[in-house]
């Protein structure tokens, strides 16, 4: 089944610059059909059929989960896993980018912005059969707002979580937050039964946790697999489908690719971009390529002598042939990013990417008083492959433009990201950086002035990016937001603190039986509504 | 016997202090702060203090090898900063695989060794001796993570006998899923044992003591079997032993590619993640394990060869 890669491809050579890859309901998968889907549409083809219940999906996953304690978790192998096991307030589903009902079943916002008040859904059990109560709620969201959680920065303007009444959740804010509702999507924040969790510990809890999401933890084999079988509590009327779910752990992507071809595997995630279309050209396999909030660049230390000049970044991201990078290192499978952080749901479309224009770079480099070029270090992790392609490809272009690219391999992408954070580096790239909510409320205030979190890459705090940013985050108008998130994103394809190269997609290989497998902008499957047709 | 085990004994454990502080002090030498990198790139400082704060990660080294080596006297080897679950057990579930495959790949190894061995040196120069030859170059030649996959492809998914991921514990669920990767690591394995095995059969064959044996007219098989044989296994069974990291290191990459639940992938993970208490309990049992396949080696030479005294 090629009409997925066709499509995607078509709907690059199309439309250049759009955001997004081809999603095509239909049959053929021709050029005409193909329309690209943008961040938060759906990637999967139309399913087949009526939903059937039962069976058994079988997943090969790249990294496995290391607990189901929603607190402390930061691992896609759990927070895959967590999904599926618990429910939070609001959910973020995979058609849509907006927070869905959840255990929440309705919720009010005052007109400051600074109460929030979730009216839960009555009747919804445990999968232990004890109903989820506020207090569970309360247990469960005080620890995502407690500072031992990782995710709490997003909340840190949360003053007051309280209970109304038996069915009510009132979350008071010191400042208006409009990404409250994205926060609460988070896995961080799943409700978990707080006798439960307080009996079992964190240690067990996460082995054995007890959930209300569409599935049941029945066994869990770390280093090996994680089965799952259907919550008959659920409160999602029929769902979800599937009997039984198996998370196997299988690293080697070689191995992945060889099971799904095969039919040992329903579904294999991470496939490398390289392995893209051969796998999509494989009888009974396609791959879904799903746009999500993630960005590949080039990190920049913007405090040394020739990057801290603006027309030096420029330059660099001038000198840089995009468009070479997405074919010979992504296979076509990502498209330019326009700007310099993950996108979320307030991209500006209209904001260019930086075309390859060497002579232009030459210009700045002159302008800048470099024309004889300079030399740079460029950091990368030794076991990253695709890190190596795209360095050399870099070395070679940065070249014509005078920069002498000398690429330095440390052990692994965490040993790069530790350089980074010490400042101790030219240029860095590790591996694909990603958001953890579809919103741009999160990497801006990192970016232009939250640096105290060691995520300082470098960029000098601009008083006017700050100011736009606070203003942005803390907007309750939503045209005004995207106003200035717009000017934000313009700027900073300006100001180039990063050579932006592409924004990230998942791939994942899926069997023609699997019907409606659908991947979500934060890379997670959401399980409840896939269905097996024909056994 | 006793005094070699005692004195072998406190050998051992002043070499695996040695071995961890080593280990210890190399470890946290790699960049990345366990806990920054356990929360992820945007968690609050304050996060990350509270986290190395629980598992010591904010005190000196030294004091922190003191607070890991005087809970392992006790066998607390602490808990995994990722997965909060007590590393002693966790190694104790995951070092069975690993223990099999070696054990597998080391039988397998002996096997072939001593059939193929003394094939080639019976038939030294001879068309049989050439083709093992070959064949063992070829077999050592190939990267173990290539030939891993290759004998995927041609067992699992061309003739389904067995499985190309996971483990399955039993006679029959061992067989099914760790016979592919025992085969790979025999490949690298069983051509030095091979060569080392014809080399000394055939040294031996020329020996004194074959000679007198000969012309005391004892047939050649009972020479080979009964007297030659034995004496050439000696160097067999140094190499064997010796081998011991070799095995484990290649049963990293192959339980990798198999998605085998042993310590070999486990390691990978923990190392990558610097989760520490995972990290440095690996390096004890590593460790551990070495000092122990020299203690058998010694023990099994001394019963091969009577002049050896312990």
């Amino acid at each position: 089944m090629r009409k997925r890669l066709t499509a995607v491809l078509a709907a690059l050579a199309a439309c250049g610059v759009i955001l997004g890859c081809g999603s095509s309901g239909g049959s053929s998968g021709t050029a005409e059909e193909a329309k690209p889907a943008k961040l938060g549409e759906s990637s999967a083809p139309e399913p087949t059929g009526d939903p059937v219940s039962g069976g058994t999906l079988v997943m090969d996953r790249m990294i496995e989960p290391e607990s189901f304690d929603p607190i402390g978790t930061t691992d896609n192998g759990s927070l895959f896993a967590q999904v599926q096991v618990f429910d939070r307030l609001v959910e973020l589903l995979p058609d849509s980018l907006e927070p869905q009902p959840g255990l929440a079943e309705s919720w009010e916002v005052s007109p400051d912005g600074r109460t929030y008040t979730f009216n839960l859904r009555p009747g919804v059990q445990f999968s232990n059969g004890d109903p989820v109560t506020v207090d569970d709620v309360l247990f469960s969201l005080e620890r995502f707002r407690s500072p031992a959680d990782p995710y709490s920065f997003m909340v840190t303007a949360i003053t007051s979580i309280e209970s109304q009444s038996q069915n009510q959740i009132v979350v008071k804010l010191k400042t208006p937050l409009p990404s409250l509702l994205y926060a609460l999507s988070l896995p961080a924040a799943s409700i978990v039964p707080k006798d439960v969790y307080e009996e079992l510990g964190s240690a067990k809890f996460g082995s054995e946790p007890v959930g209300s999401g569409a599935f049941v933890v029945r066994s869990f084999s770390r280093g090996q697999k994680l089965e799952l079988e259907r919550n008959p509590n659920y409160w999602r009327e029929a769902e979800p489908y599937l009997d039984e779910v198996v998370m196997r752990y299988v690293p080697d992507d070689n191995a992945r690719i060889l099971d799904v071809t095969s039919g040992r595997a329903d579904v294999a995630e991470n496939i490398p971009y390289s392995q893209v279309a051969q796998v999509d050209g494989k009888p009974g396999v396609y791959v879904e390529v799903t746009p999500i909030t993630g960005i590949e660049h080039i990190y920049l230390n913007n405090t040394t002598d020739e990057l801290s000049d603006v027309r030096v970044r420029q330059a660099l991201a001038y000198a840089t042939p995009v468009q070479q990078l997405i074919e010979s290192v992504y296979f076509g499978n990502v498209v330019p990013a326009n700007n310099v952080i993950a996108p979320g749901a307030y991209i500006d479309d209209s904001v260019p990417s930086v075309p390859f224009d060497v002579e232009k770079a030459k210009e700045l480099m002159e302008q800048a008083g470099y024309s004889d070029g300079f030399g740079l270090t460029l950091l990368i992790p030794g076991t990253d492959s695709t890190a190596k392609q795209l360095a050399t490809i870099l070395q070679s272009s940065w070249a014509d433009i005078g920069v002498d690219l000398e690429i330095q391999q440390v052990a692994d992408g965490n040993a790069v990201y530790a350089e980074i954070t010490k400042g101790a580096y030219d240029a860095a790239y590790f591996g694909v950086d990603t958001a953890d909510v579809p919103v741009e409320d999160e990497l801006y205030p990192f970016l232009y002035y939250r640096a105290e979190n060691g995520n300082n890459t470098g960029f000098p705090s601009s008083a006017k990016l700050e100011k736009l940013v606070e203003e942005a985050v803390t907007s309750t108008d939503e045209a005004e937001r995207h106003e200035l998130f717009s000017q934000v994103q313009t700027m900073g394809m300006e100001q180039l603190p990063f050579v932006p190269v592409a924004f990230a997609t998942a791939r994942v290989g899926v069997r023609d039986e699997v019907q409606n497998y659908q991947t979500t902008v934060s890379s997670w499957p959401r399980l409840e509504q896939v269905w097996l047709s024909g056994g | 016997m006793a005094t070699f085990l005692a004195r072998r004994a406190v050998q051992s454990l002043l070499v695996l202090l040695i071995i961890s502080l080593v280990a210890f002090v190399l470890v946290q030498a790699i960049p990345g702060n366990p806990a920054r990198l356990a929360l992820g790139p945007r968690a609050s400082e304050q996060s990350v203090q509270i986290l190395e704060q629980e598992y010591h990660l904010d005190e000196p080294v030294l004091s922190q090898y003191w607070h890991f080596i005087s809970h392992s006297a006790s066998l607390d080897f602490g808990s995994s900063i990722r997965s909060r679950q007590p590393v002693g057990p966790m190694l104790l579930d995951r070092v069975t695989p690993t223990m099999l495959i070696i054990a597998y790949a080391a039988f397998l190894s002996t096997l072939l060794a001593v059939g193929l061995g003394v094939l080639s040196a019976v038939r030294a120069g001879r068309p049989v001796d050439s083709a093992v030859q070959v064949g063992g170059m070829f077999a050592i030649a190939m990267p173990p993570f290539w030939l891993a996959l290759m004998l995927v492809l041609a067992f699992a998914v061309g003739v389904p006998l067995f499985a190309t991921t996971g483990y399955e514990s039993g006679v029959g669920g061992i067989l099914r899923t760790l016979t592919l990767p025992a085969l790979t690591i025999t490949c690298g394995l069983a051509p030095l044992l091979i060569r080392s095995v014809r080399s000394s059969v055939l040294e031996n064959l020329g020996a004194d003591y074959a000679t007198a044996a000969r012309s005391r007219g004892l047939g050649p098989r009972r020479i080979l079997f009964r007297h030659v044989l034995r004496n050439s296994l000696l160097s067999t069974v140094t190499i064997l032993g010796s081998s011991i990291a070799f095995l484990v290191s290649t049963t990293i990459v192959v339980e990798y590619v198999f998605a085998i639940p042993g310590i070999g992938a486990l390691s990978v993970n923990a190392v990558a993640s610097r989760d520490f208490p995972i990290v440095q309990s690996l390096v004890l049992l590593f460790g551990t394990l070495a000092l122990l396949a020299n203690l058998v080696t010694d023990l099994v030479y001394a019963w091969l060869d009577p002049r050896v005294r312990l």
